[in-house]
């Protein structure tokens, strides 16, 4: 495993890294190499440098071998790309305003982007596929097919906290993990240039007593089904798994035809899940994932360099995308927050633990991105009982 | 117009003051002035087709309409046109912000771009909250009046201004939450209120207001993922509002037309929206001499979607008739061989 050896990799070598880095880029990234050491603390993750995108551009060379075109400024330079973005509500959206801002600062990096939204997220992702759309900005279950290590960040209950994700964002904006960041499959090479948080998805019930997974068997739970991953995680459960999309599982449960869907809180006030919680639901406040936004490009089309910068900026634009999740967080009725206990939330994560272990033997989860969180967790909180044992 | 409420104001307000002085006599004195302007200013004011005057008007005289719920007075009709009026100036302005935003990115004017998008998300929340506070005196009005819950049940409304004033609470309260998106959440709107919206628009006869509410519910299924599960086909159904408009006189469906159809970035959606319009416009279709306001806010805000289409392409803004003919058409006859004319 690339990872592995990478974050086993001896002291010596690491900082020979890190001192070729920061010569390369007149910027010391040690205490981001530092986090892959796995002997920092959490006070080291929190001190991780912000970038200051406009450095790395001016100091980024181009590759004298490389037939990309070189990082530019000038106007009369700069190459016109698609970027093509998901939105369910299209041009008019949230993640599309907020993409225009990153079509300004990818003029600085010599890419003049042409917005292009989709409300169709498997749209999206095929016009990425056959290199309609130079880049895309889709979920990190729609970006598995492309890229599994940053596509298996939605695992199950691997990420338990925003803190947790902003030190992940973090991580791989770092130059130390651009390796995983590029992908090559059937000839073609991606490369994903920026991860945004989407918000942490829950379970909205329509019976607060469904509060453990006990409760669970039997239940009708809405999916999307070409995440492979949720279909096998409800079977385990043994409840039922209703195959649905973005534009009906608010219905299915505001409608009663589902118990349970799980959805992050972005959702709440616009499909009115509210309607579906009713007097008896409520919305289970263990995470059961983290949603992404991840931009993919196809590198080849990009000067060179792009991609690292690109992640490095968008990394740096965590906390605005934060605020704009917190914000629909915040509308949710305080009520409907289901409370669960600390035994159950024991049982919520040996249970994600155990599926995740089991959906990366079938080859679903990447083992280096469940290796790299579980790190993560552990910094965090090294108490937890998964920190001494093995299998992730 | 603007001297006329200010003048009415005065008088009932001295009135009050003169007689007795006490808040009761305020209260009423303030209703009458308002009532007065509801009954005999609005109609002539939506008559008038002159957006930019009702925009800045709806500015400058709002404060005055807002200060006599201090006095006990429900101002909420009058409010909601001159909040509508008003949001109209700060879109005006958002949008001039986002076209040299486009300018400046085409021409690789980092800062400038950057400067210009925070001047339009800026001015974008200044047209939601006016939107959104427009919306809000609605609601609370209509579902305290009524005994309704928005979106849940209709009011049964008997003036034509109530159903009017009804029509532009709700648009008002989707455009703050478009606003709001583009202010990058700066307002805060809730986002269910386009869900409402798309229930409440059942209320209006179709007939009577240009097909604007079917559109307006049409666009809320583009718009809104589930919407539009079991209807039918909604750029069909703008469409159709659209030839609605035309026959009432009254093109406020083009304007929804065009921006659902910019929501989805297809250009031949897009440019038959701008067609749509144009034609109308070519055509000289006769405008309804009541609601002629109306016509002109649903043109000016098409003119706007074609502004910002033609300046993210070209760089400039539409135009005279670039709502019929697109940079990339020739208009040169090609079925005719050159040579064998002039030789």
């Amino acid at each position: 495993m690339r990872l592995r050896g990478y974050l086993d990799v001896s002291k010596q070598g690491m900082i020979a890294q890190a001192q070729k880095y920061a010569k390369s880029q007149g910027v010391v990234s040690l205490l981001g190499l530092m986090l892959f050491m796995g002997g920092t603390t959490s006070s080291v993750i929190a001190a991780l440098p912000s970038h200051d995108t406009s450095k790395s551009l001016i100091t980024i060379a181009p590759s004298a071998s490389s037939k990309a075109q070189p990082i530019v400024r000038s106007s009369s330079e700069l190459v016109k790309r698609r970027l093509c973005v998901w939105d369910i509500m299209g041009q008019n959206g949230e993640i599309y305003a907020k993409l225009k801002d990153y079509q300004v600062k990818a003029a600085t990096l010599g890419v003049d982007f042409d917005l292009k939204g989709y409300v169709d997220e498997r749209v999206a992702s095929e016009d990425f596929r056959v290199r309609y759309c130079d880049a895309a900005v889709v979920t990190g279950l729609r970006v598995r097919p492309f890229n599994s290590f940053t596509g298996s960040i939605e695992a199950v209950g691997a990420i338990p906290s925003y803190d947790h994700m902003r030190t992940l964002v973090s991580v791989l904006s770092n130059p130390a993990a651009a390796q995983y960041m590029t992908t090559t499959m059937d000839g073609q090479t991606y490369e994903i240039a920026g991860i945004m948080p989407f918000g942490a998805a829950y379970g909205f019930v329509n019976d607060r007593k469904i509060d453990s997974p006990e409760r669970l068997p039997g239940k009708k739970i809405a999916i999307f089904d070409y995440d492979k991953a949720e279909a096998k995680l409800v079977r385990n459960l043994g409840a039922q798994s209703d195959p649905s999309d973005v534009t009906n599982f608010a219905g299915k449960f505001n409608n009663g035809k589902v118990d349970i869907v799980i959805s992050p809180a972005t959702a709440y006030r616009p499909l009115e899940l509210y309607r579906g919680l009713g007097k008896t639901g409520g919305i289970v406040d263990y995470v059961l994932a983290q949603v992404s936004l991840q931009l993919m490009i196809h590198p080849d089309r990009f000067p060179e360099g792009f991609g690292q910068a690109s992640r490095t900026y968008l990394a740096s634009q965590y906390d605005a995308y934060f605020k704009t999740v917190q914000g629909y967080e915040s509308e949710v009725d305080p009520s409907y927050w289901v409370r669960i206990t600390a035994d159950s939330r024991k049982r919520y994560q040996d249970m994600a633990r155990t599926s995740r272990i089991d959906l990366i033997k079938d080859g679903i989860y990447d083992k280096r991105m469940m290796n790299l969180l579980k790190k993560i967790r552990c910094q965090k909180e090294p108490s937890l009982a998964e920190c001494s044992e093995g299998a992730e | 117009m603007k001297g006329l409420i200010a003048k009415s104001m005065v008088v009932a307000m001295t009135a009050a003051m003169t007689l007795t002085g006490c808040s009761q006599v305020y209260k009423t004195g303030a209703n009458v002035a308002l009532h007065f302007a509801e009954n005999n200013i609005v109609p002539p004011i939506i008559a008038l087709d002159d957006t930019n005057m009702v925009c800045v008007s709806g500015t400058s005289l709002q404060p005055a309409i807002l200060a006599t719920a201090a006095m006990g007075a429900d101002a909420t009709k009058l409010a909601v046109l001159l909040y509508a009026g008003s949001a109209l100036c700060a879109e005006d302005t958002a949008l001039e912000h986002e076209l040299a935003y486009l300018r400046a990115s085409r021409a690789g004017k980092v800062e400038e771009a950057e400067d210009a998008r925070i001047a339009q998300k800026r001015w974008s929340a200044i047209a939601s909250r006016r939107q959104y506070a427009a919306y809000q005196m609605f609601q609370e009005k209509w579902e305290r009046d009524y005994h309704i819950k928005l979106g849940e049940q209709c009011p049964t409304m008997r003036t034509d201004l109530d159903k009017t004033i009804y029509l532009l609470g709700m648009v008002s309260g989707l455009q703050a939450v478009v606003n709001d998106i583009s202010s990058q959440g700066a307002v805060n709107v809730p986002k269910d209120i386009a869900a409402v919206v798309e229930r409440g628009m059942k209320c209006l006869d179709n007939e009577q207001f240009w097909g604007t509410p079917m559109a307006v519910r049409a666009a809320i299924w583009v718009l809104l993922p589930g919407a539009g599960e079991g209807k039918p086909d909604p750029f069909q159904t703008m469409k159709d509002s659209t030839r609605l408009g035309e026959r009432k006189g009254v093109r406020l469906s083009h304007a929804v037309y065009a921006l659902a159809a910019q929501a989805t970035g297809k250009d031949d959606l897009i440019r038959d929206a701008l067609r749509t319009y144009g034609h109308s416009v070519d055509q000289n279709m006769p405008v309804n001499p009541k609601y002629k306001l109306f016509d002109a806010m649903g043109g000016h805000l098409v003119q706007g979607i074609a502004d910002r289409y033609w300046t993210d392409k070209t760089g400039k803004r539409a135009p005279e008739d670039g709502m019929t003919k697109f940079w990339d058409e020739s208009s040169v006859d090609t079925s005719v061989k050159v040579d064998d004319l002039l030789n």
